[in-house]
């Protein structure tokens, strides 16, 4: 009895257990996703000024219509401070873009879905959810808590493989992954498009011999007529010894236009329309199955508890602080996914496939007076990712950025190992898998053989991995331009006048551990009969000059090679050490020591471009992106077995923070838009 | 929204310098018909951009003609427009310094300048988008009509944002001059003369494409 009693126990334990488990059961990103997004809406609610965002989105949605269509976008239904989930799933037919969102008001959602379309959508009632779709790819579905959002477009698979080199025979049956596994009543519950691998039909077998049979006769028939025409020729040639002469046809151009106009046996609206119905039907068998395809997704999201269950992969380098997070998977895109035929189509395929094997995570913060997005780059294979850091692990040079001066729009400089970048180009091309080594036996031996050729060592000497380039100034240069003008009786005349254009003065530099072999090259330059007209030495400065009548940008290069350092400027007064403020030489110092560094100075970039408009439009806008822009600098380095790069856009109004300063540029240029079109200057 | 789209890549057009060209079509129309056709192409203003450029392989993903492509194209169409019957003295010159494309030459008849657009696009050396149908001349009513063209707008519409900016600074200027004086004109947009001897239209191209300006205009002359 007692042992009956535990095992009625344990039964009704295991039951709830089942019950509990499968309704908490979470939301799988699917695991082949290209792309994931997580946007932690309670920070970035707490940062929107709603006062100021809903009049610009009123703007935005009135769309020549005098009042928008809905008044606060702060409900719309959608709880505004729960996290938001982003994703898309791609393959050769289906591409999928579907959002996750919490409810706090499904009627309000509804009613902003039907505004916001400006027509009564047709809802459609399922068991755990409804449903309406926007247009042919949009869908959005809801219950009481919450909603999903999918974007799903369908291309039909194609005939052949366009990316081969020999084209199949045209009557192969194409096998669509997703055409053939819905069915109009009942659709599996797994949709094809996580699952491409298809079982074996043998119903859809037979219909693809019966197909083939009756194309064989098609050919058949053919045949026996090329044949017929072909012994009508013999016989013609036997009794006249020559082909019998083709009647004269018109030139091409002549019988494109007969053909394109309407003639008695041409209707060409009956045609039209036949086309038109054409082009419907298959929109509509389209359509069909995206509408399948939205539903999987809906049952298994509305079937499944609140809780998105994300791979652990996607979210390596989340940081639970940042504002938006987002993944890409280069790797499904280019090896696996969408790509994956254009990829097989080159010899160097497993290059690509090495090269591109990687993962990319953001994370994105906006700050009170600047938006950061930090990302990090981490390719799959850890060897090759080991590599990657090794390259990134060059030596410090401080004479080259001594060339930053206090002047500088911008500079880009890099500190990188020049030597191991051979190491790292070497493993693209090893292969990695089994399945595609075609061509890898042939591959090493090039490889081995590029290595005996090259002597990397003595390379990474000519130019071991430190380089800089500083703009400067962006100046004006006059150039003369012909222009026509007109007497008062509108006869023309050329005259010729000047216009200012704006020429960069730019200092590019990099580090070599062998000057002698640059002054070699150099000397070669200013020696040789054919390239010394242009090449000019003067001390150890070397001049390439520019034919004055050439009109190029740039009259003069300037390059030298001292201490070490290889030198190409615009002017030879870059090359004399410029004072560094505290605020330069600490730039200078952090140029030194990332292996990846940069910083434009917006302003003053913008502000050296003031000469190229001209006109009161271009003025108006010029201005307004002077008064908005802010600067930009960026670093990476190693960090985490990933390459981290860190992008600072520092906003330069006085916006609450860094997301409202968006919205104010875009009040802004609103504002600039209504004043006029066109401002006399 | 779709203005704000536009003005999103306003900052990357301005890095891009948008380039600058003139088209400038002349015609001096004697009383018996006859006269002189010029059509110049000015792009000198831009010149320093367009020498960059032509180093260049490809500019927004389409090939960069050579200078020995537009100078062979040229060379064609002064052949072809040799030919037309009615045309002579055809001129042609390109100066790569200034990039002043120019070409003209003597009609009989102005319809003749219709033919010889006509062959131009029949041998595809012009688009066949150009209009050829321009002018037509009634010696008898001593009236001249410049055609309408069509608009180009659907055109435009499809190319895309870096190619349209092509068209943002392009001037266009049509001049007629008469041996006879002027009676009237039907179209306002084109300036008469002081001395009543020729009219002039200025706009720009997009004007013309997007029919802003109204390039059709009956001239009746004393």
């Amino acid at each position: 009895m007692k042992s009956n009693l535990l095992k009625l126990q344990f039964q009704f334990l295991f039951l709830f257990c089942v019950i509990f488990s499968y309704a908490q059961t979470k939301t799988q990103v699917p695991k082949n996703a290209v792309f994931y997004m997580e946007i932690n809406s309670k920070q970035l609610n707490g940062k929107v000024d709603w006062q100021k965002l809903n009049p610009i989105l009123q703007d935005l949605n009135k769309n020549d219509q005098e009042k928008p269509s809905w008044n606060d976008f702060s409900d719309v239904g959608i709880q505004n401070d729960a996290k938001q989930y982003h994703y898309a799933v791609f393959n050769d037919t289906v591409k999928t873009y579907t959002a996750h969102l919490i409810l706090k008001d499904s009627k309000k959602f509804l009613n902003f879905l039907n505004t916001s379309a400006k027509k009564e959508l047709e809802v459609t009632k399922k068991e755990k959810y409804s449903y309406v779709y926007l247009n042919d790819n949009s869908f959005v579905a809801w219950n009481d808590r919450k909603a999903v959002m999918s974007l799903i477009t369908y291309t039909k698979k194609f005939p052949t493989d366009i990316w081969n080199d020999t084209i199949e025979d045209s009557a192969v049956v194409v096998i669509d992954s997703v055409a053939t596994n819905i069915d109009s009543t009942a659709i599996a519950a797994d949709s094809t498009y996580y699952e491409p691998e298809k079982p074996f039909d043998y119903k859809e077998e037979i219909q693809y011999l019966k197909d083939e049979i009756k194309y064989q006769k098609e050919d058949i028939k053919e045949h026996n007529a090329e044949i017929a025409r072909m012994q009508k020729d013999i016989k013609y040639l036997e009794k006249h010894h020559k082909y019998p002469e083709e009647k004269k046809t018109e030139p091409l151009e002549s019988e494109e236009v007969a053909s394109a106009k309407p003639t008695e046996e041409y209707d060409e609206e009956a045609e039209d329309l036949a086309y038109q119905k054409e082009l419907d039907s298959i929109k509509a068998a389209d359509f069909k199955i995206v509408k399948s395809l939205a539903e999987v997704d809906f049952d298994r999201y509305f079937n499944a508890g609140e809780e998105i269950e994300v791979p652990k992969e996607m979210v390596a380098f989340q940081d639970v602080k940042s504002d938006v997070f987002a993944y890409a998977s280069y790797s499904e895109i280019f090896k696996n996914g969408i790509y994956k035929k254009m990829m097989n189509a080159y010899k160097l395929g497993s290059f690509i496939d090495n090269f591109y094997d990687s993962n990319n995570f953001y994370n994105l913060y906006f700050e009170k007076s600047k938006v950061k997005l930090v990302t990090n780059y981490q390719h799959q294979n850890p060897e090759i990712q080991r590599k990657m850091e090794a390259v990134y692990k060059g030596k410090k040079n401080k004479k080259l950025t001594a060339l930053i001066n206090d002047k500088s729009i911008g500079y880009y400089a890099i500190n990188v190992d020049g030597y191991k970048y051979f190491d790292l180009m070497y493993s693209f091309f090893e292969n990695q898998s089994e399945e595609d080594s075609k061509y890898q036996k042939e591959l090493e031996l090039v490889l081995e053989t590029v290595k005996i050729v090259l002597d990397e060592e003595a390379i990474s000497k000519i130019a071991p991995g430190n380089g800089i380039f500083v703009l400067n100034e962006l100046n004006t240069k006059k150039v003369e331009y012909t222009d026509y003008e007109y007497d008062e009786n509108y006869n023309s005349k050329e005259i010729k006048k000047m216009k200012d254009v704006v020429v960069p003065d730019f200092t590019f530099a990099f580090a070599t551990d062998n000057d002698n072999y640059w002054k070699r090259v150099f000397n070669v330059l200013t020696s040789s009969k054919e390239l010394s007209k242009k090449f000019v030495k003067n001390g150890d400065l070397y001049f390439f000059k520019n034919d004055a009548k050439n009109n190029t940008y740039i009259d003069q290069f300037c390059f030298t090679v001292k201490d070490g350092i290889v030198y190409l400027t615009t002017s030879p007064a870059n090359l004399l050490a410029r004072k560094q403020s505290s605020v330069t030489e600490k730039l200078a110092k952090d140029a030194a020591k990332y292996p990846v560094i940069g910083k434009l100075d917006m302003r003053r970039f913008l502000n050296g471009l003031e000469k190229e408009f001209k006109t009161g439009t271009d003025r108006k806008y010029l201005d307004l992106f002077r008064k908005n822009m802010g600067d930009i600098d960026f670093k990476s380095e190693p960090k985490n077995v990933s390459v981290e790069t860190e992008i600072n856009y520092t906003t330069p109004n006085s916006s609450e923070n860094s997301l409202m300063y968006f919205f104010d540029f875009c009040s802004d240029i609103l504002k600039s838009m209504d004043s006029g079109k066109t401002v006399p200057l | 929204m779709k203005n704000i789209l536009k003005l999103t890549f306003l900052f990357c057009i301005f890095l891009t310098l948008t380039s600058c060209f003139d088209i400038i079509d002349k015609i001096s129309l004697k009383a018996d018909g006859s006269g002189e056709y010029s059509l110049i192409l000015n792009a000198s203003k831009s010149k320093t951009r367009l020498q960059s450029i032509s180093k260049m392989e490809t500019i927004n993903g389409k090939k960069v003609p050579k200078k020995s492509e537009i100078d062979k194209k040229l060379s064609d169409a002064s052949a072809i427009f040799k030919t037309v019957a009615g045309i002579s003295n055809v001129k042609t010159s390109v100066d790569w310094d200034s990039f002043i494309i120019k070409l003209s030459c003597n009609f009989k008849k102005v319809e003749n300048i219709n033919a010889g657009l006509e062959q131009l696009k029949a041998k595809k050396i012009i688009g066949k988008m150009v209009p050829t149908q321009l002018y037509q001349y009634n010696s008898g009513s001593k009236i001249l009509v410049r055609n309408k063209i069509n608009t180009f707008k659907s055109d435009y519409d499809k190319l895309d944002k870096a190619d349209k900016e092509v068209f943002n600074n392009a001037n266009y200027t049509s001049i007629i001059q008469f041996e006879n004086l002027i009676k009237s004109q039907t179209n306002s947009e084109y300036k008469i003369s002081p001395n009543k001897k020729a009219i002039k239209l200025d706009g720009t191209i997009l004007d013309l494409i997007l029919q802003k300006k109204q390039i059709h205009n009956t001239i009746s002359l004393q």
